[in-house]
């Protein structure tokens, strides 16, 4: 049997995360969230959770060093790594979009996009043809456009709140997300049997027992 | 002045002696099976590479302007090179060609783990031949390849390209939907598949079948079974038949639980047509080798015809063994010759050739050599000549022997072999 371990994204994808393994019949103590160790083993499973920052996730599983992990679709896509992504968990819903000040810029010659995801951006707007210059920024995306440092914002949005509350509004929504449960593609084989368990479970509990 | 390149490397004593004995043993395993080693050049025409839809991204190639002007790329895979070789100087000899290889390739940017721009590859092509035989022969070799580099768990993963090409074809959908569609399979993206079936118009029917491969594989009898349940045209229904036949015959060779099988195993290049399948250290869970049936590669030179072939990564073979930490078998061999008073040298010199006749490396010093010098250089023995004894060491266990002597005449020379080997045993 071989030991399967586990990347989860720090934060509120971990805790929900742990709520869907307690349901899937899985028993991660719950206790991991609020510790600072950030390797657990799962008494009585083969199991072991590593905690890491939300963007590190892909790359762990990626290397092998995590055969499973669990990330927003936002993490994967700005990644893009080689991976297999299998379940979608259903919590941490949102949707990447395009937003600005109400009153789009018609005229310019080129866009300027400030976002904390650049990688997507780019290949974005690649396949759409649109040449634009991306502004990459570590955190409060919406002051971009009203400072002037940027006409569009492409972000994660949840209610669309904060854009509201900031005076911003959304020009085009571009993809639906939510966490994912990604697997390394050599683990994917070489622990079938064990990762299709895993699976199975987490399916099961997803779609409501 | 910074002289560091990234993505390569310099390879030391340590490391190349290790690499020898891989290299060895592949070569041994691929010439016993009657493959001839060739050396095509490091530098190819950009053309030789061009025009093959999912080969390589010709910005992932190192690229060269000679003097003419014509661009040049460093070898970025050795299977190309090895077609034309085989479709041009070789053109009317008898088939089938058996060559193999062992050497580097260059490529800018790679989905592997280990981020190198130069690897080692070591693989064999068998060109000239389309017999179900042949695939078989291909992965028992592989699989012998894989045991002789001292990989505990060879597990081969299993695909056939003409499975998702002849079901695609069935779907009658524009290119850029159908590539689409396998980037979505090739990452077995249930989630998105479903969600970008919504928008298709293909018929529910080809929806269901598509998100049953999806999540289909594993044990060859298992998966076949489920494949069988499938409606599938007859084009896919032959394809299926030929690979039940296939792995039957795998199972006869006692192979099959060393197989997996993944009806949607899809390569990175584009250039299968056939069998497709994929290496991996079970216990490590690092992927070992590729290859696949390659039927329409040659034709780009004016000679079509079926060839198969596969590569071992020898950096990922490394990897896999510092992670086991095994450390080949080897003769104690290598030999430090201390020598206590001046008037020894002469003796020591002596004893140093006899040695080295006998297939010793030996190295002579007068000083004592520390241990951090016998660690660095690797060595086995430690061998001492004082005023009337000879001590040998055995650097491993630091157990001594010691032999009497007033001159290094024939009869302790043959004394001091015969603790060595007493030392190898």
């Amino acid at each position: 049997m071989n030991e399967i371990r586990i990347a989860m994204a720090k934060g509120r994808l971990a805790s929900q995360a742990v709520k869907l393994f307690i349901e899937a019949g899985i028993n991660i103590s719950e206790k991991l969230l609020n510790s600072r160790k950030l390797i657990f083993k799962v008494l009585d499973e083969n199991i072991e959770i590593i905690l890491v920052k939300p963007a590190d996730v892909p790359i762990y599983v990626e290397y092998g060093t995590a055969d499973l992990g669990i990330v927003g679709k936002d993490t994967i896509l700005e990644e893009n790594r080689d991976l297999y992504e299998v379940l979608d968990l259903g919590f941490g819903k949102c949707r990447f979009a395009l937003a600005g000040l109400p009153q789009q810029k018609k005229s310019l010659l080129q866009r300027k996009v400030a976002t904390k995801y650049p990688d997507f951006t780019r290949r974005y707007f690649k396949s759409k043809g649109e040449p634009v210059e991306i502004i990459k920024l570590n955190g409060s995306i919406e002051l971009a456009p009203l400072t002037g440092l940027a006409d569009t914002i492409l972000d994660i949005v949840q209610t669309g709140r904060t854009l509201k509350e900031n005076g911003l509004v959304v020009y085009e929504e571009i993809k639906d997300l939510s966490a994912r449960l990604i697997v390394n593609k050599v683990s994917m084989k070489t622990s079938q049997t064990e990762i299709s368990k895993i699976i199975k479970a987490l399916e099961k509990a997803v779609n409501g027992g | 002045m910074n002289a560091f390149v990234e993505g390569v490397r310099d390879i030391l004593p340590a490391e190349l002696r290790r690499r020898r004995v891989i290299y060895k043993r592949i070569r041994k395993t691929f010439r016993n099976a009657d493959y001839r080693e060739v050396i095509t050049p490091t530098l190819e025409s950009l053309e030789l590479y061009s025009g093959i839809e999912g080969l390589l991204d010709k910005s992932e190639m190192f690229k060269v302007v000679d003097e003419n002007g014509q661009i040049l790329v460093l070898r970025p895979d050795v299977t190309m090179p090895i077609a034309r070789l085989a479709a041009t100087r070789f053109k009317k000899t008898p088939r089938p060609l058996k060559f193999s290889y062992l050497t580097t390739a260059y490529q800018s940017k790679n989905s592997q783990s280990l981020n190198l721009k130069e690897k080692t590859q070591a693989g064999v092509e068998l060109i000239g031949g389309d017999s179900l035989y042949y695939d078989v022969e291909m992965i028992a070799l592989l699989i012998k390849s894989m045991k002789a580099v001292q990989i505990k768990e060879p597990l081969i993963d299993i695909g056939h390209a003409d499975l998702i090409n002849k079901v695609m074809r069935t779907l009658n959908i524009d290119l850029i939907i159908k590539n689409k569609l396998l980037d979505l399979i090739s990452e077995k993206n249930k989630v998105e598949l479903k969600q970008y079936l919504k928008e298709l118009n293909i018929s529910e029917q080809d929806k269901t079948i598509l998100l049953k491969l999806i999540s289909l594989f594993g044990r060859p009898k298992k998966v076949l079974s489920e494949l069988n349940e499938i409606s599938f045209s007859l084009e896919v229904k032959k394809v299926i038949k030929q690979l039940e036949k296939f792995f039957m015959i795998l199972k006869e060779l006692d192979l099959i639980n060393k197989i997996t099988f993944d009806p949607m195993l899809i390569s990175r290049h584009g250039y299968y047509t056939g069998l497709i399948f994929k290496g991996y250290a079970g216990d490590h869970n690092i992927l070992i080798a590729s290859g696949g049936r390659y039927d329409n590669l040659t034709e780009k030179f004016g000679k079509g015809e079926p060839a198969v072939g596969f590569a071992l990564e020898v950096e990922n073979i490394l990897e896999y063994l510092n992670l086991t930490d095994y450390s080949f078998k080897r003769k104690k061999q290598r030999i430090i010759i201390n020598y206590e008073e001046n008037h020894r040298y002469k003796e020591a010199h002596r004893l140093a050739e006899f040695l080295r006749k006998q297939g010793f490396i030996v190295e002579i010093f007068e000083e004592l050599k520390d241990d951090d010098y016998i660690e660095f250089q690797g060595l086995d023995l430690q061998i001492l000549l004082c005023k009337s004894r000879i001590s040998i060491k055995n650097i491993s266990d630091h157990n001594t022997n010691q032999i009497e002597y007033e001159s290094l005449e024939n009869k302790v020379l043959n004394k001091i072999l015969d603790k060595i080997e007493e030392i190898n045993r």
